[in-house]
């Protein structure tokens, strides 16, 4: 193990303090490692500290009645509960259809608006920041605003009529729900995978470019075989913080169907929350977090790995 | 430039495509505002029609201005706050060497990834216990949330600063904490204000915290606000929506000062 303090900060240290530094302790806590004491102390106490209790919560018998008082231990049992039920079993099915459509309509829309507004000037400079507002405003007015345009009297209905097609209710027929609310999602994200890509397409050298060109190559030749393989690592990066961004995916959900109608556009991650505060089953709601949790660690591993392999 | 690629025509078609996608919804959120219940309950959804200011006045008084002041206080609290706490850790991050950055930076992704709906279950129970299920405990619980973010944004800020100004200081005797303060602080504005940015826009609309653990109506923020529009007897869409444009008409002052500062700060912070 290398030591965290380099030997030139020591040297630094030891003309700021005449004693000598009695341990290794000392000296750490005298060197910047001091500066991450803060937000160590505060994530130790917001996040680790909440995480030890949603593990036990999950193994132990918390209702709304004890949620404030002690807890007892009762192992497993919630999670074998909780897998049980077809409702996990339903959301599991919908989270990875709902994670497919947000992260293949934002990586596939961010790279084509990315590729659009490559040169923001002008009308392609107003598109840009229209889309980055869009992104910056609360999810849950945005969510609001597409519930409005999916209503069955909506406006996106206002329009299909004239063209003598009936009425579709996009928020309550079949799967037709968890696919609206998905696509909303997708939409309210390629604004950022457009930022993203578009900062890989700005670091290509335009040499390059020109080279293609010269060699012959049309544009979408050019696109094909010289940008898209250089923007392997950054739709590696982007496709990962997508995974993620759809998975824990909650205001969308909330406003525009609650996960309904019934569960048909319920998630993992929408069903714990139903469970702890709709039902106040907060165990249940706690074994289904855990199992999320357990999911997206996983999904990280699998990152980690491919990373180091390139 | 890009000169091999410039699809003019192509491109110009993509961008109306876009701006019918992205700015259809805003033309809408306005419109809808502005109808009466009567002409939605008609079906006149249309863009022609008689501005009417009425769901305004009406939402004015249904705690619209308390909720903004809530929304204010806490985006204001989780920006000072997660930005105070991450750029002195930033600042270690970028600075130390060997395996504790290795470990820390770990956690750090680790905790970032970790679903808002898992750590709200918890965090319920233990703001609860402490007496905290406030506007404080939202404030607290959304500080948790963006730290890490926070922190992995701004450290390639103090990476950049070169650390042999800082050297050079310590052989003139500065103290490290003048160093940090005098010297790192002041080359890392940049960083810190688009830091400072993207929290406030997040903490602004941030929902689940917010509707979890606000019991008292009188500290509901404006994505709450909004929700609660969204009635079990079907919805007042113009309300809902002049409370939905209310809640936007902030992001866009900020959006207006920071769009450049938003655009290169996301890029550096997402290429880590």
């Amino acid at each position: 193990m290398t030591s965290p303090v380099g030997a030139k900060e020591l040297s630094v240290d030891a003309k700021l303090l005449p004693r000598p530094a009695r341990s290794w302790l000392t000296a750490w806590l005298r060197g910047e490692a001091v500066f991450l004491l803060p937000a160590a102390l505060y994530l130790a106490a917001l996040v680790l500290y909440p995480f030890i209790a949603l593990l036990q919560m999950s193994v132990s018998n918390v209702t709304a009645d004890n949620i404030f008082k002690t807890w007892t231990f009762v192992g497993l049992g919630e999670f074998q509960t909780v897998i049980a039920t077809p409702d996990f079993r339903e959301a599991l099915l919908n989270t990875l259809i709902y994670v497919a459509i947000v992260v293949l309509i934002g990586m596939v829309g961010g790279l084509f608006a990315a590729i659009v507004v490559w040169e923001d000037r002008g009308f392609l400079g107003f598109v840009l920041g229209l889309m980055v507002f869009v992104w910056a405003m609360p999810p849950i007015v945005t969510g609001s605003v597409w519930k409005f345009l999916f209503a069955e009297q909506g406006p996106i209905n206002g329009f299909l009529t004239p063209f003598g097609l009936s009425p579709v209710l996009w928020l309550v027929t079949g799967n037709l729900p968890l696919i609206s609310v998905a696509f909303v999602c997708s939409w309210a994200a390629v604004p950022f995978a457009t930022i993203i890509f578009r900062a890989a397409l700005l670091d290509i050298p335009p040499e390059l470019l020109d080279a293609a060109k010269v060699d012959g190559a049309s544009p979408s030749e050019a696109l094909w075989r010289v940008v898209l393989p250089l923007l392997r690592p950054t739709t590696l990066v982007l496709g990962t913080l997508m995974t993620m961004y759809a998975f824990r995916s909650f205001d969308y959900i909330y406003i525009m169907t609650y996960g309904g109608p019934g569960t048909v556009s319920t998630t993992l991650p929408f069903l714990g929350y139903r469970l702890a505060f709709v039902s106040f089953q907060f165990s249940q709601g706690a074994a289904t977090a855990v199992v999320s949790v357990a999911i997206v660690f996983l999904l990280a591993l699998v990152y980690i790995r491919q990373v180091q392999a390139e | 430039m890009n000169s091999s690629l410039r699809l003019t025509r192509v491109t110009y078609v993509g961008a109306v495509v876009l701006l019918i996608l992205y700015g259809i919804p805003i033309v809408w959120l306005i419109a809808a505002s502005l109808k009466t219940s009567a002409d939605i309950f008609r079906g006149d959804t249309g863009l022609i029609f008689t501005p009417s200011f009425a769901a305004y006045q009406q939402v004015w008084g249904q705690g619209l201005v308390r909720a903004t002041i809530n929304s204010a206080i806490v985006a204001g609290g989780v920006t000072v706050l997660t930005v105070g706490l991450a750029v002195p850790a930033a600042y270690a991050l970028a600075r130390l060497r060997g395996s504790i950055v290795v470990i820390s930076l770990s956690l750090v992704i680790l905790v970032q990834m970790t679903p808002q709906t898992a750590t709200v279950i918890p965090l319920y129970r233990v703001l609860g216990a402490w007496g905290l299920l406030s506007l404080v405990g939202v404030i607290l619980a959304d500080t948790g949330l963006l730290l890490p973010f926070c922190i992995l944004l701004l450290r390639p800020f103090f990476l950049s600063v070169p650390k042999e100004v800082e050297e050079a200081a310590g052989v003139d005797g500065a103290t490290r904490w003048r160093i940090f303060g005098q010297i790192v602080l002041p080359l890392a504005v940049n960083g810190a204000a688009t830091a400072a940015t993207v929290i406030f826009l997040i903490s602004w609309g941030e929902f689940l915290y917010a509707i979890s653990f606000l019991v008292d109506p009188t500290q509901y923020t404006i994505s709450v606000l909004i929700a609660s529009q969204v009635g079990q007897y079907g919805i007042e869409w113009p309300l809902l929506m002049a409370v939905a444009v209310m809640a936007s008409l902030p992001i866009l002052i900020v959006f207006a000062f920071t769009y450049r500062l938003l655009k290169q700060g996301l890029a550096l912070g997402a290429g880590r």
